[in-house]
């Protein structure tokens, strides 16, 4: 019994292994007008503000040939914090960019808040902060603030994985 | 106790060919993408997903409707929407529901 269990077990593992292949990480989808490119949601941010729960899980949908790029996300709170602003910084430069927050909802949860909002901002700025060696820091910002990033060692397979799709964007293009 | 295991065991394989609906279903490993509905709207500017989570074939709990989908990107007017099978052993299993809309 336990040779059969076993036999299973190994016969899944290269399939396992395989499961963050970049290819089930995008959706592609051709029209007229521009080709509409998918990056399914991707829970990898964290924060260490005690207001924040679980992780801030993002995606990105871009229409190609446009200038912009749709970077839409999810983050959990005790208490309901709506949000007017979007910063992305980096260490190195600050600032990188300020938007608008476009929220889609908020809804209440078991004892906290899901709230979910969109900020578009310029594609080429979304290849270039991918590109970086250290993990952009995304600072949501409403009559409080929470600041997110990804863990070294996440950022260094999230920055390959997005990198690449982005090439595919460009390849197809 | 191994009876006890066994049953949990058989019950898990048995149970996840009923928990996805992809339309093959391999009994060790699955992750395929479908078609599962079109309309007269053809432009899709948009991309929201939902999701839904098994575990052990025992326990299923998510939202994978198009509503949460279509929700979840500011969707109002649907184009297509894909599903999204993932499996293992019917130990771990996702069902995707992909809306593309405007």
């Amino acid at each position: 019994m336990k040779k059969y269990v076993l036999f299973i077990l190994l016969m899944a593992i290269p399939f396992v292994g395989n499961t963050q292949k970049i290819h089930r990480q995008y959706s592609f989808y051709p029209q007229e007008g521009g080709a509409v490119y998918f990056i399914h949601p991707q829970k990898v941010f964290e924060s260490g503000n005690a207001e924040a729960l679980k992780k801030l899980e993002y995606d990105i949908t871009y229409l190609a040939g446009r200038d912009s790029a749709s970077f839409t996300f999810t983050y959990y709170t005790h208490n309901v914090m709506k949000i007017d602003s979007v910063k992305i910084l980096s260490d190195k430069m600050g600032v990188l960019f300020e938007g608008k927050a476009v929220t889609y909802f908020v809804q209440p949860k078991k004892d906290y808040w899901q709230q979910r909002a969109s900020l578009t901002l310029p594609y080429e700025l979304l290849i270039k902060i991918f590109r970086e060696d250290n993990s952009f820091i995304i600072s949501l910002t409403g009559k409080k603030s929470i600041s997110y990033r990804m863990k070294p060692k996440v950022w260094k397979k999230q920055s390959q994985m997005i990198s690449k799709i982005f090439d595919v964007v460009e390849y197809n293009n | 106790m191994k009876k006890l295991l066994l049953c949990l065991v058989a019950g898990a394989f048995l149970c996840s060919c009923g928990i996805t609906r992809s339309p093959i279903i391999g009994v060790v490993f699955t992750d395929l993408v479908s078609g599962n509905a079109v309309t007269s709207n053809k432009l899709a500017t948009k991309v929201g997903t939902s999701t839904a989570t098994g575990y052990l074939g025992l326990i299923a709990t998510g939202d994978a409707s198009y509503q949460t989908a279509a929700k979840n990107a500011g969707i109002t007017k649907i184009s297509h929407v894909d599903e999204r099978n993932f499996s293992i052993l019917g130990i771990y299993t996702v069902y995707e529901t992909i809306v593309y809309g405007e």
